[in-house]
This record gives C-alpha cells, structure tokens and sequence, in this order.
C-alpha cells in the first residue's frame, strides 16, 4: 500500500492526466486554432480559405490601428491603478474593520462585491440608463432637477472615454479589494506589534511591512486585472459601442467588428493573437519587477 | 412439414399483397390525441404528425412575444393552419438579436445543412444565401409574384442569376421625418427649408430643431446618410460590389451630405448630442418632453411606441418623407424575407404553406402587419383592408414608400456602412471636415476590402 501510495507521488503524471487532457482539448487547441486562422484569410462569406499574412498587414495598415492601441492601453492602465489603489485602500479598511469587530463589515464587503457578480452586459446597460444624455439618463435628469446643466457623459470623446474608465474601475474594484483583503490575512499581526514596539508608524508600517509582504498577492492580482482589463468588451458594447467615432473602442470590440460585423474571422483572430502576445508581455513583466526579489523578502 | 407449409404460404401471402399494391406506400395513419394543446411555446401541431418542420424567427416575430394583438394573431393563425395538417408539427426556433451575430450564425447553418426549414432573413443579406434557398416559383403564381411592390422584386426576391423567385419580402420599414403638425403645418423638404425650419423651431422655445439616431449604429447610414446620398444620385459600389464612394462624383456627393450635417450642427439647429441616441426609446422620449422637439428623423416602426409614450398628442404628429436637397422623395425601405432550405418538395410545400397562411399570404400579410404595426409590401393589401388604405399613418407610410432604393446586397456593405458611421459621428463631433472624414473613411473601406 505505502509502495503504491510513493509511486503517485513519484509519477503524478497519472493523476494530472485528467486534467492535461482538458487543458489541451478545451484551451490549448482552441488557442492553437485561432493563431492558425490568424494565418489565413477566412471569412464566413466565403467557402475556401489560404493561408496568408493579410491580416497582420491589414491591422498594420489601418490607419486608426494606433488610436485603438491608444485606447486600450489608456483604459487599461487608468484602470489597473485604480484599481490597485482603491482596491487597496478598500481593503485596508475592510481588514481594520473585521480586526476590530466593527458591525455591519461584512455588509459592506458583500455590497462592494456585488458589482463585481454583475455580468458586463448589464453593468453597461444600467449605467447607460444613468450617463445617457437623452431624456431618460438618470444622472442628467438629477442634475437639471436642482438646476445644473446636463453633462453629455457620452458625446465627446474624451468625457466618454473618462466615462467608460470609470464605469469599469467601480466594476473592477471589488475583485482587488477581496485578493488584497486575502493577502493583507497572511501578514502575522506579531509584526505589527513589533513594529508599533520600535515606535514605526502607520505609513511606515505599510511601506515595510504590508507592502513587501504583498507582493505576490500584489502580482498575482495585477496580473489577473489587467488580463481582465484587456479583455472588457461586454460593458463596453452595452454603454457605447466603441463609439463616438472609437473613441472608446478597445482591441477586444476591434476582434468583435472584425469577426461580427466584417466577417473576417483571420483579422479577428489575428487581433486576438496580438492582445494574447501583450497580456503574456505585461505578465513577464510584471514578474521581472515585482517578484524576481520577493524570495529575500519571503 | 404441414406446420412449414402454412408458414410458408402466409409469407407468400405477405409477399404477395405487397407486391400487389404495385409497390404503393401507404400514408402513414396520424393519431391525434384527444384534448391537445395545438400551439404551446416549443410546438405547433399534432405531437403525433409524423413530418417535422422547423422554421426560425425573430422573438417579436413568434408567438411567444408577450405584446398581446402579436400573440394572438400569431396564435390563432398557427393554431388553424395546424388544426387543417394534422400530419405536422413545427418546431420553432428564435433568432439571436443580434445582426451581425444571427447572420454568422445562419451562414454557418445554410453551409452546414442545419438550418431550418423556414427561415426569417433581413432583406439586406438574402444574396449570400441565394446558393442554399429552394426555388419557390411553383408555389407562387406569376399574379402573385406581381402583387408585391417592385424595388422588392428587384432587390431581393429573385435570384439575378436563374431568375427564380428565391425569397418572399414579408413587410418593410423605413426612416421619415416625423413632425408636429401644429409647430411644422409644411414638413420641410430640402435641406434649406431644413435649416429654416429647424432655427424657427429653436426661436419658438424648441430645445432641439431636429433630432436624429447619431449613436454609432446602422440607424446612422440607413437613416441619416444613405437615403440623402441616394437622393443625389450617389452609389456606394460598382457593379462588381466594390467600394466606389469615396471616389470622383460619388466622393463629391457624400461630402455634399456630410456638409448638410455639418451646417444644421454649426447653425445650432442639430445638437452634437445626437450621437448619445442610438435606441427607440431615446428618440421616443425626446418626442414625449414637452417644447423639446417638433421633428426628427426615425423609424416608420416608431409608430408604436409613439402611439404608447404620445398617447392623444399622437394626433399632432404625422410621418413625411426625408429632406432632400433638392426635394425630389427618396427613401431606403428595409425589411425582413422569408428563405426556404427543406429540400424534400413535399415538406418545402407544407412549410411554404404555413409561412404563407400566418405572415406573407395576402391575409397573413394582412393579420400580421395589422398585428404588429408593421408596412404591407403587397400592392392587393394596401388596396383591400380599410386598415391600411384608411389609416392615416398608413396612408403617409405608402406615400413616402413610392420612391424607394434598397441598400447594396454586397458584403462590403456591413464595411461600408461601418465607416461612413464613424465618419459621419466625426463630423457631427467638429473632428473632421466633410471631406477628410470621407476620404478618411474610404482609406479604412480600401485598407479592410482588399
């Protein structure tokens, strides 16, 4: 018994199979089908297909292709710090609160998480109904009810884009809250204490103490976000379509008007190739910088 | 050896009779079950028929939307055509909202075999589907054919290529000019009067001069800036299905459109946040507030709603044709067709049957235009229901609908029509002038159709 028990832990092979084998059906050769279709020219509108580099030239060569990328980084990085940051403080509090037994905390990290369970699709539509300019936006009627005038949220470009950020960091948020609420439980309160002994206080305490500590959370979390972040497209389709004039179409609702609207299944997927290589890049480097010294730190 | 024989000689029997029925199959015998629901959301018919069609609709088109004169049209028509075959029962299936997404989606059932027998299609895209449609001229007399308005004929029902009658235009809808009657006694025609009108309305306490769909969607190209390119004279491809818009007169038109807009921007008479209106209810709702606006460019379909949000206000309001430059009509008429993919000829005849009886024979097409509020395409409807040749609306809709282009069935439409959106926006928005944002949008065509 104990013989066979060893060879499991010796040939784990066997009980990773499972798994492997749904790893390779469900992702790895979907992905590997979509690199593949990024090669061609396919179309829906057309039977027969080649092999090619047209829709890398074609992203190359459209003449908005930078503004996109201007777009999504734009978005992203407005949002993963944000993100980073209120998540943080978010869950600063939350952890100060349980630690003191303040009431009602739980409420409150239930409440703030319930904008993260809202799928994206209605996220986008409800804060429609809040920011639209027409004669239905919730917000502007407020407004014009105690004698402001209305704010077009998204009209002009950049307020829209602001908007759009801005709707995704409240969506965002609370995922960061709860993985840096994880983290900030691992950190012993015995440090604490130490610290508070040799008379360091609360800034000092989180830049020596939390914040190193963190870091792997901090990795995994940042990460996580802005592979989330890349990939929004629900809440942007329902609040503005990309729109007005792509001011705040990111390469995700690229690959959809590519794919949905053209029919051209090759520069959809070629553009989906390009975001999975930049997701990939960003975790590199955030593992460069974040985690390559964390293991003194550990 | 006696007991082998009498086995023998009633197979033979058995084998005989067959053989003397001269190989004649016998019609399945139908059982229908006593006290049976005919139309239930997943079926309509005998549970029992032995032949199973399918067809496939949009939701508000299906029996089971909730809007009650839809229901229950839909419901009583199916429940008689099914009463009349109890040898079939139809499964429907409800089409993705979405477009582009229902097109992806149809393509890929029309090339895979797996699409339903009948089938809803936007009258736009009936030509990519021309290779896997049945032909339908034997269930539809020449009279009939000539029944429906021509620009459907022509657009969309019979295949360029063999000439046979390929789909069935169901009902169509169109973007006008709605306007209150009491502010705008004369709808303006050109764009001049447009403009005139439109400041006199701000001068008399109007918020808006006049409004539109500016949110980045086809409501854009098919309402806004087509039907006035059309007006011109422009054309958006060649005869091939290649972009030419942006080139020589068709250029010159466009930026022509794009210049009108800009003006009724920059004359205050449109506000920039018209690209904030993209839904029904948004222009719905602009109408409803009272001293906000007196006309505005929307939908035929919007009759509905208006007639829900307006109530008796509805009174002051009546539909009138697009301004054009220089006021000669011209509109785009939309619409939905009906594709038939059943290869048996006896299933194709029932299916074509039932389609015909609840949405695009003469009555169906009655009952259900009726039904939904929706515009006849068939000449013998207009003329023969009081509905249609007494409404008022109704009569303001045919009139408007006399002088109709369709939008180019080509697949560089959706890429077109795509652009010219965003150039569009890009105007109304002060970023561009006309003519970059039309040169802009044709280097984008040229860069995506190569």
């Amino acid at each position: 018994m104990k013989k066979r028990s060893s060879a499991y832990y010796t040939h784990p092979l066997k009980w990773l199979l499972p798994m492997l084998a749904m790893l390779i059906l469900f992702y790895l050769y979907p992905m590997i089908d979509v690199i593949r279709y990024s090669f061609t020219n396919v179309s829906i509108l057309r039977p027969t297909y080649r092999y090619t580099l047209d829709s890398y030239l074609k992203i190359m060569q459209d003449p908005e292709i930078l503004h996109t990328f201007y777009v999504t980084f734009t978005f992203v990085f407005s949002n993963v710090m944000a993100q980073l940051v209120i998540g943080m403080l978010l869950a600063l509090f939350l952890n100060f609160g349980i630690r003191n037994r303040y009431p009602m905390t739980i409420a409150v990290r239930t409440v703030v998480l319930i904008a993260w369970m809202i799928p994206g699709v209605l996220v986008g539509i409800v804060w429609r109904l809040l920011l639209s300019s027409s004669n239905f936006g919730i917000i502007n009627y407020l407004l014009e009810v105690i004698g402001f005038k209305r704010i077009e949220f998204l009209v002009q470009p950049p307020v829209a884009l602001l908007s759009v950020i801005i709707v995704n960091i409240w969506r965002g948020t609370a995922f960061t809250m709860i993985m840096e609420y994880a983290g900030l439980q691992r950190i012993p309160e015995q440090l604490y204490e130490a610290a508070k002994v040799d008379g360091a206080g609360a800034i000092t305490q989180f830049f020596r103490i939390t914040l190193p500590l963190m870091k792997p959370i901090l990795f995994i979390n940042l990460v996580l976000i802005t592979i989330y972040t890349f990939n929004t497209f629900d809440m942007i389709l329902a609040l503005t379509g990309g729109g007005p004039a792509r001011a705040t179409e990111v390469l995700t609702l690229s690959a959809y008007t590519q794919m949905f609207k053209f029919f051209s299944m090759g520069t959809g997927a070629a553009i989906s190739v390009i975001l999975l290589v930049i997701n990939m890049s960003m975790a590199y480097v955030y593992y460069r910088f974040i985690l390559s010294d964390t293991k003194g730190v550990e | 050896m006696k007991k082998g024989f009498i086995l023998c000689a009633v197979l033979l029997g058995v084998i005989v009779s067959f053989t003397w029925g001269g190989g004649k199959k016998e019609e399945p015998k139908v059982t229908v079950p006593p006290n049976i629901e005919w139309v239930t959301a997943d079926r309509i018919g005998n549970p029992n028929a032995p032949i199973t069609l399918t067809f496939a609709v949009e939701f508000s088109y299906s029996h089971q939307i909730q809007t009650p004169s839809r229901r229950q049209y839909l419901t009583r028509r199916m429940e008689e055509w099914a009463k009349q075959h109890p040898e079939v029962k139809l499964i429907p299936q409800i089409l993705p909202t979405n477009q582009a997404e229902r097109l992806a989606k149809q393509l890929e059932q029309a090339a895979s075999g797996t699409i339903a027998d009948g089938v809803q299609i936007d009258g736009q895209w009936i030509p990519l589907f021309y290779r896997w449609l049945q032909p339908l001229d034997a269930f539809f007399t020449k009279e009939e054919v000539e029944d429906w308005l021509e620009w459907c004929r022509k657009e969309a029902m019979i295949d360029p290529s063999d000439g046979k009658l390929k789909s069935i235009w169901m009902l169509t809808a169109f973007v006008g000019l709605w306007h209150n009657k009491q502010a705008v006694p004369n709808p303006p025609r050109t764009w001049e009067d447009t403009i005139r009108i439109g400041k006199e309305l701000k001068a008399k306490g109007y918020a808006n001069g006049l409004l539109t769909w500016g949110g980045k969607d086809e409501q854009i190209t098919f309402g806004s800036v087509f039907p006035m390119f059309f007006g011109l004279g422009g054309d958006l491809v060649d005869k091939e299905g290649k972009p030419i818009y942006g080139i020589g007169a068709n250029r010159e038109k466009l930026i022509e459109v794009f210049a009108f807009w800009d003006r009724l921007v920059k004359e205050g008479v449109v506000p920039q946040r018209v690209i904030d209106l993209k839904s029904n209810g948004d222009l719905v709702a602009e109408a409803a507030k009272p001293n906000n606006v007196a006309m505005f460019l929307g939908g035929s379909w919007l009759l509905s709603l208006l007639k829900d949000n307006l109530k008796g206000e509805l009174d002051n309001w009546n539909f009138g044709h697009t301004p054009q430059k220089t006021g000669a009509p011209m509109q785009i008429p939309g619409g939905h067709n009906l594709g038939f993919f059943q290869k048996d000829p006896k299933k194709l005849a029932l299916i074509v049957d039932f389609m015909k009886y609840v949405y695009v024979g003469k009555d169906g097409m009655a009952g259900w235009c009726e039904a939904g509020g929706y515009i006849p395409v068939r000449k013998s409807v207009f003329r023969d229901f009081p509905v249609f040749s007494q409404d008022r609306f109704m009569k303001a809709f045919q009139e408007v609908i006399t002088v109709g282009r369709t939008r180019p069935n080509v697949p560089a439409y959706s890429v077109i029509s795509e652009h010219v959106q965003e150039a569009w926006q890009n105007v109304i928005l002060g970023r561009q002038t006309p003519a970059e944002a039309v040169d802009a949008a044709f280097r984008r065509t040229q860069t995506q159709i190569r």
